[in-house]
């Protein structure tokens, strides 16, 4: 009785996820008159992504996965021991600090994103693919240090405490003790950290001229106002490019998912 | 509330955990499941409490079957290891909260929260949080939590393990008392074997998922079924050599042991021997075997020394209240106290 | 000396190891900040004032509102829910989880166009209820005339994508909880909505508060689906930045609606913050 419960809502989660995806790519590989006319397409064809290849897809692709991992490194390198802080160490002001971290974060990028043009403009950053992810670890790192900070919390004390009695140092008690506890979550960090930066879309409209990312390059007829809108069959070509590299990536690390899900969850 | 248990089995893959294990438990008993990790032991309480359910099998709480009902609708209460005391609520509510959720009355709620404090000396705590208390303490609030729902079956897991010694020597004698006070049948699983001597009405021993021997405290010491028993029953040990069964007669190599009422088929078969170390003496004793033998090495507990005596070539445990004067000592092996145990480790009854 | 040394090591690290972060947020967003404040407030008529007074703000404040009041609770729900849902095993169960955490990896702007292709006048929901005679014309979604079902699109659309992120976070604070506590409850009688009450929800705090802290975040900046399927009529803060500074030029205005939203964030988080006191396990 309860297994067919499980599998209804199986069932519905699957369909819920799948169905706009698979539909929109199936969309953007069909005529668009047949498309129009009926709910499965029985013609199609490639030309419109290779009209939209034209207008130089691939390097902005290239662009946004190298941004993606430069923000992970970032990220990772400066918020990792704040995060380690604020979530092991008993400090005053460690809940100031906590809500300043985050009241930094709290403009829309888009002003965060002019000054800073201007700023890159001035130092030679501008259009470059560094500029954009030195700005996205801005981003991250605010959600890095809390993801972090409460990983590290549910970690016991005592397995820490246990390291130091057998005679490690507080960085080999970090690097031996804790960080492997803390992987499987520190993993869904980095997934979030790339994440941030993949989809991040204004910043780097703003701060890039010739050299876009992605999503950039896809938003800025919208941006600009009326009058630019892509036309359907560019748009279904749009979102499968945008979410394929995605899903490879998701494919990839599904096996750590797996990991660290697999091991805690199946009990 | 009686509780039965017929055939139960469970499997963890390719595990077996429990295997076949059917006993009974009387109403009001303590009955105690002994046996080394990873024996079953928790697993059966497991599938008694309604955590787990058998592959096969059933279990009966008064001839009634309770095997497919969840958890939370049998009437039992359960002691964790771990004592699961609910890390963000005070002690109050931690006992009070089973109690709420039954719909009780305010007054009755308070009445019994006090009842159970006042016997587990916890009054002062009642507004603490569990990480401000000790181990012993969060025990015996676990224990209050169990016992003011009233429950027809008290199931505890190893509630003594996390315990330091001292303490766990003083919960012991104090969770004997307060059974025997409230009559609760207690099913309370242990590796420790002093402790389910202690505390059983009857003992179940396992290992690997099977019920060696169910008995009184006194059978289980006096008459273990089992080479595996009998080793794990006692401390120290008990004493084990092989022999070879003659007409009338146990050869062991340094003695030749009288034996009457030995069957006739075990003539020519090895056998083990156990004897206690409790039941080899350094002063002369009636009906004993006396074997000479070299002290090896004695060790102080301070109320007695345990010799280890090297008969030849066999090393005797041995119980003495005076340390030896010399090297050389005669053993006097009581007779009566002897065990014997065939070649696939039953127990033989001569 | 070497105990001086580590001892003032020892007091000082905490905060050490927090500088780095300090200051590099600090300066890439208290610079513009600094900047954008000062923006917002130059000039005899504030542009901040003229926000605040002009016109547009209720009809603006009023779709921002209707649209996180929408999506946060029932973003939060159904992660809590869908997380004990992953906790029964059942086969096929990683691929499940996984493919319901898909979106994760999607942007708001690919999402938006996903929702476009389901929701359009020719998409995939109305051409399925053409064909299966369920309705004889289709049910439109955007538009000027469609205000309240692009605000449904809109809400559906976040729902779909954001959700993965709240679960994230709540999943990893469920299989925290230590299995016994549960079953303490299970045996002790509780049924499902009495441990989700007493002992689930207040052991996930920590996990709520978080997610809470940074799906409200995220929500507000959020300008690509309300762009995209949005179009020109329904405007939320964010995108009026976006609207007054690369559409008008206007970095005036558009500081001070960033402003704006700068202290309703601030505000919420607060909230979030006091009211959600996580206690120690």
């Amino acid at each position: 009785m309860r297994k067919i419960w499980i599998y209804i809502v199986v069932v519905f989660i699957s369909l819920w996820i799948l169905v706009p995806i698979v539909y929109t790519i199936i969309a953007s590989f069909a005529d668009i008159r047949d498309y129009y006319t009926s709910l499965i397409p029985r013609k199609y064809t490639l030309k419109y992504y290779e009209e939209y290849w034209r207008l130089g897809v691939g390097s902005a692709l290239l662009r946004s996965i190298q941004v993606g991992l430069l923000t992970i490194t970032l990220s990772f390198l400066i918020g990792i021991p704040a995060g380690y802080s604020i979530g092991r160490l008993k400090f005053r002001g460690r809940d100031v600090i906590k809500v300043t971290i985050l009241f930094f974060r709290v403009l829309p990028i888009v002003i965060m994103a002019v000054p800073l043009a201007v700023l890159f403009i001035k130092i030679g950053l501008y259009d470059t693919l560094i500029g954009v992810a030195l700005t996205h670890t801005a981003i991250a790192l605010p959600f890095v240090v809390l993801i972090t900070s409460s990983i590290f919390i549910s970690i016991p004390r005592e397995l820490e405490e246990a390291g130091v009695v057998f005679g490690l140092s507080s960085l080999q008690v970090f690097t031996k003790i804790t960080l492997p506890l803390a992987a499987p979550g520190l993993s869904a960090a980095a997934m979030f950290a790339f994440l941030i930066s993949w989809n991040e879309v204004v910043a780097a409209t703003i701060l890039s001229y010739l050299n876009r990312t992605l999503p950039a390059m896809v938003l800025t007829p919208y941006v600009m106002g009326t009058g630019g809108e892509l036309p359907d069959p560019y748009k279904f070509a749009a979102a499968t490019i945008m979410i394929a590299p995605a899903l490879v990536f998701m494919a990839y690390i599904r096996k750590y998912l797996t990991a660290m899900w697999g091991a805690a969850g199946v009990r | 509330m009686r509780v039965d248990l017929e055939n139960v089995t469970k499997r963890f893959g390719n595990v077996v955990a429990v295997d076949k294990v059917s006993f009974s438990v009387e109403h009001g008993e303590l009955f105690v499941l002994l046996g080394p990790s990873g024996c079953g032991k928790t697993t059966t309480l497991r599938i008694i409490a309604g955590l787990e359910t058998p592959d096969s099998g059933r279990v009966l709480f008064n001839g009634r079957d309770v095997t497919h009902i969840p958890a939370r609708r049998r009437n039992v209460a359960m002691v964790f290891q771990s004592y699961a005391v609910w890390p963000h609520m005070k002690v109050f509510d931690n006992i009070a909260l089973p109690l709420k959720i039954k719909k009780l009355p305010r007054e009755e709620i308070e009445r019994r929260v006090k009842f159970a404090t006042e016997i587990l000396n916890i009054t002062h705590l009642l507004e603490r949080y569990p990480f401000q208390l000790s181990g012993g303490e969060r025990q015996r609030v676990a224990v209050a939590r169990a016992l003011v729902v009233e429950p027809e079956v008290l199931l505890m897991d190893e509630p003594l393990s996390n315990l330091d010694a001292l303490l766990r020597v003083q919960a012991r004698a104090e969770l004997k008392k307060l059974q025997r006070d409230l009559k609760i049948t207690t099913i309370y699983v242990t590796h420790d074997q002093v402790e389910a001597m202690v505390l059983a009405d009857r003992i179940a021993v396992m290992n690997r998922g099977k019920i060696i021997q169910v008995g009184t405290p006194d059978e289980i010491y006096n008459k273990p079924a089992s080479k595996f028993v009998a080793h794990f029953i006692g401390s120290p040990p008990m004493n084990f050599f092989e022999g070879i069964v003659e007409e009338d007669a146990i050869n062991v190599g340094f003695a030749k042991i009288p034996f009457k009422n030995i069957s006739n088929k075990l003539v020519g078969k090895r056998v083990v021997v156990g004897i206690r170390p409790s039941d080899i003496s350094v002063i002369p004793i009636a009906n004993s075997v006396q074997v000479k033998g070299t002290t090896i090495l004695v060790e102080n507990l301070g109320s007695e020394y345990i010799l280890h005596i090297d008969v030849g070539g066999v090393i005797l445990r041995a119980i003495s209240k005076t340390k030896p004067t010399s090297s050389e000592v005669i053993l006097y092996l009581d007779k009566s106290k002897l065990h014997v145990f065939s070649e696939d480790e039953t127990r033989v009854d001569f | 000396m070497v105990l001086s040394v580590n001892f003032k090591l020892r007091v000082f690290s905490p905060y050490i190891l927090i500088l780095p972060t300090l200051i590099y947020v600090a300066f890439f967003t208290g610079y513009p900040i600094v900047y954008a404040i000062n923006l917002a407030l130059t000039g005899s008529t504030p542009a901040l004032l003229q926000v605040i007074t002009s016109p547009r703000l209720r009809e603006v404040l009023l779709y921002t509102t209707m649209i996180i009041v929408s999506v946060i609770p029932i973003q939060l729900a159904v992660a809590i829910f869908t997380s004990l849902f992953f906790i029964n095993r059942f086969k096929g169960r990683e691929l499940v989880l996984y493919l319901f955490i898909l979106p994760l990896a999607i942007s708001e702007v690919a999402a938006a166009l996903l929702w476009y292709t389901m929701l359009s006048s020719r998409g995939f929901l109305n051409k399925l209820l053409l064909e299966l005679g369920v309705i004889s014309r289709p049910i439109y979604f955007f538009g000027y005339e469609f205000r309240d079902r692009t605000l449904l699109a809109i809400v559906l659309t976040e729902i779909w994508r954001a959700t993965a992120i709240v679960f994230v976070i709540i999943y990893a604070g469920i299989q925290m909880i230590n299995r016994e506590y549960l079953e303490a409850a299970d045996i002790f009688g509780f049924n499902f909505w009495q441990k989700l009450r007493y002992v689930i929800l207040p052991l996930l705090k920590p996990s709520i508060q978080t997610a809470l802290i940074i799906r409200t975040l995220f929500a507000f900046q959020i300008v690509g689906p309300i762009l995209i399927l949005g179009g020109e009529y329904v405007r939320v803060m964010a995108t009026e930045v976006v609207y007054w500074y690369s559409m008008r030029m206007n970095p005036y205005m558009a500081s001070a609606w960033a402003v704006l939203i700068g202290c309703i964030v601030l505000v919420l988080g607060s909230i979030y913050i006091k009211l959600i006191k996580p206690v120690e396990v």
